[in-house]
């Protein structure tokens, strides 16, 4: 394992891992905008910490650690300044989805967003319960615990048995 | 999608199988649609990020922590309530005197109890001395810890702050992140209640131990690594009467029966904006989370109901107590939260906030510093220059900025005439709702707006302390058009400055 600088090689390594980061901000976040300022604030935060990364195949799971921690200190710094109201602040993720989707998307945007973010890491984007838990800078039974509510309020929400 | 097999998640049934299928396929759609759209984002990126920590973010973001925006205020608004009228709980103990405390005119002492205090920006002084020393100055919070997963040889990632951190600034009005003395993140949690608050001084040291576990071409950086201690100025009290007194490092080990004593600096957003009604929240919610208008103690948010008026930056001991009873109204899903939230029953102890930098350079023999001084709580015009159209050019040091030359900090006073953009319509609801079409103008500039800003200033002059960047804005029914500028309080004239809301009246259990 050798340390990665930030050369172009490292770059083009992170923009490998960019959609990803991409649908992950935007499923977290449900803003369009807010979701592209997380891209790029995790890439910030990558460059700078290039020196310190020794493993390359915990990239994705550290950028993905990174740009979820932001979201959730994003919304809490902003819950001090402005009352976020979900249903008239958030863009839906969209896209020419279909109904389904479209319900599924919005069961998802009435998640606080630390479920979210739990229900998104793991049973979206895919990351272990350990993976999510350290993301999310929690204990694995809370993580847990978290992915249980959330699916409970989604299969609520979507009216599913 | 989901590869986890040892989750609690995955035995939850038919259904919950049944919709996490449904999950994964739909981040499937969102992969592709990313894949996408992502050629163009990465063409931002890769024009825009900037190579090296401390330049600049290329776009433009809502606002930095709140650390920071506290940090300017208290760079506008010198001073602010550092006088306290009558407490609302019995004060048991008076502030002892800081004896030896030899203070300096930027607020931050110059020696204690004999001891040098020396200036983030003396490194040449002290980057070489052995052993334990003072450094004063005013502790940031910038960005993020590394995870602690992290695969690296933990040597360097407890000296190295690679991914941003604690950092001392010499003076109260810097930004996070633009080149301040960035503190190893060993120790640094020692610093966390004092982020974004009054001056400090804080015991470090420079070749720590650990440093000999860095590889070779780090060698060198670990060794100058400089490692926060302890913050030894302003004191809190260990116990009193007997009592301890717990600290936020604490946390983990707060009694849940009864009341206990927490001390640490006391922190509220200097300005105070209407806070629009939570329609969502039920009573219960609403007296223990922590909304819109921000107390701490120590670092750690305080409940609403929370029964403390103090100075910002006042050091206190506060009785306190968690899982309070209206923890049981709260929903499920929210009842955790309230359960850990720190009700202050009353102040017991109150220190003295840090004296604000005085306008004449000079040292001052002063043992306790400033505990009765105040600038009032907004500038006044006698604090800075007016410039030949009616407009200040400076507040209390703080520099008011003009359509003509604004800065690129997220956080800065404007200056000039509010007006508005008659060719929009009112919005239907002007406090908290950046406009569509910029409704309200500060000096010809559109901004958005997060406090009600009276008719009665229309054509008037205003120095406004506003946030640059991105706003989400509230678009009922319809698209969001984003806000660029916020204005976040009108800090001159004096007259315009919004009176804080009272607080709300606790419930009865």
């Amino acid at each position: 394992m050798s340390a990665l600088a930030p050369t172009p090689e490292w770059v083009a390594t992170l923009h490998v891992h960019g959609p990803l980061l991409l649908a992950a901000a935007r499923a977290m976040t449900r803003d369009e905008a807010e979701a592209e300022d997380l891209v790029q604030t995790t890439f910030e935060r990558a460059l700078r910490a290039a020196p310190t990364i020794r493993d390359p195949r915990a990239i994705r799971a550290w950028l993905l650690t990174v740009q979820t921690r932001e979201a959730v200190r994003v919304v809490r710094r902003l819950r001090r300044t402005l009352r976020l109201e979900p249903e008239v602040h958030e863009l839906p993720v969209g896209g020419p989805g279909t109904s389904a989707s479209i319900e599924l998307d919005e069961a998802l945007g009435r998640l606080s967003r630390p479920i979210r973010a739990a229900v998104v890491l793991h049973h979206m984007v895919g990351l272990s319960v350990r993976e999510t838990a350290d993301a999310l800078g929690v204990t694995e039974n809370t993580a847990k615990a978290r992915l249980k509510t959330g699916l409970a309020r989604l299969r609520e929400l979507l009216d599913e048995d | 999608m989901k590869t986890d097999t040892h989750g609690g998640a995955a035995a939850e049934g038919n259904g919950n199988n049944k919709l996490e299928e449904r999950l994964s396929g739909r981040f499937a759609v969102e992969l592709d649609r990313a894949e996408r759209d992502y050629p163009a984002l990465r063409e931002k990126l890769a024009g825009n990020v900037p190579a090296a920590r401390g330049a600049r973010r290329p776009w433009p973001k809502i606002a930095l922590p709140m650390t920071s925006a506290a940090v300017l205020v208290v760079a506008v608004l010198v001073g602010a309530g550092l006088l306290f009228g009558p407490g609302m709980g019995s004060v048991v103990a008076p502030a002892p005197a800081a004896s030896g405390v030899v203070m300096s005119a930027d607020g931050i002492p110059t020696q204690i109890d004999g001891e040098h205090v020396y200036r983030v920006t003396d490194r040449a002084e002290w980057q070489n001395l052995s052993g334990s020393f003072l450094l004063g100055g005013y502790g940031l919070d910038f960005v993020m810890s590394c995870p602690t997963w992290l695969p690296q040889p933990s040597a360097e990632a407890d000296l190295l702050g690679q991914c941003g951190g604690v950092e001392l600034a010499p003076s109260a009005n810097e930004n996070p992140g633009s080149g301040l003395l960035m503190l190893a993140p060993e120790g640094s949690s020692s610093l966390s209640g004092w982020l974004g608050g009054p001056a400090i001084v804080v015991r470090v040291h420079t070749h720590d131990p650990v440093a000999a576990g860095c590889s070779v071409d780090q060698q060198a950086a670990c060794e100058a690594a400089v490692v926060g201690e302890a913050v030894v100025w302003p004191t809190v009290p260990t116990e009193i009467a007997g009592e301890r007194v717990y600290r936020a490092a604490d946390q983990a080990s707060f009694p849940t029966s009864g009341s206990f004593l927490l001390g640490g600096p006391f922190t509220k957003p200097s300005v105070m904006p209407p806070c629009p009604m939570q329609m969502n929240e039920t009573a219960a919610e609403q007296q223990l989370i922590p909304y819109c208008y921000i107390l701490s103690i120590d670092g750690l948010e305080l409940a609403p109901q929370s029964n403390i008026d103090e100075p910002n930056g006042e050091i206190v001991v506060a009785r306190v107590h968690i899982d309070d009873p209206l923890a049981a109204q709260c929903p499920a899903s929210d009842r955790a939260q309230c359960q850990t939230s720190i009700v202050v029953e009353s102040v017991v102890w109150r220190g003295a906030a840090p004296a604000a930098p005085s306008p004449t350079p000079g040292e001052t023999g002063s043992p306790n510093p400033a505990s009765s001084e105040s600038a009032g709580p907004v500038a006044s015009t006698g604090s800075g220059a007016v410039g030949p159209d009616g407009v200040p050019t400076t507040l209390n040091g703080a520099t008011v900025y003009r359509a003509s030359n604004l800065p690129s900090s997220p956080i800065f006073l404007l200056g000039g005439r509010l007006t508005r953009d008659t060719t929009c319509a009112a919005p239907a609801t002007p406090v908290a709702q950046p406009p569509a079409c910029g409704y309200w103008m500060v000096d010809g500039v559109v901004v958005g707006t997060t406090i009600d800003l009276p008719d009665s200033l229309l054509g008037q002059v205003v120095v406004a302390q506003v946030e640059a960047g991105r706003a989400l804005a509230v678009c009922p029914g319809g698209s969001c058009t984003k806000s660029t500028i916020v204005v976040m309080a009108i800090v001159w004239p004096e007259a315009a400055v919004a009176t804080p809301p009272a607080p709300p009246s606790p419930l009865t259990p």
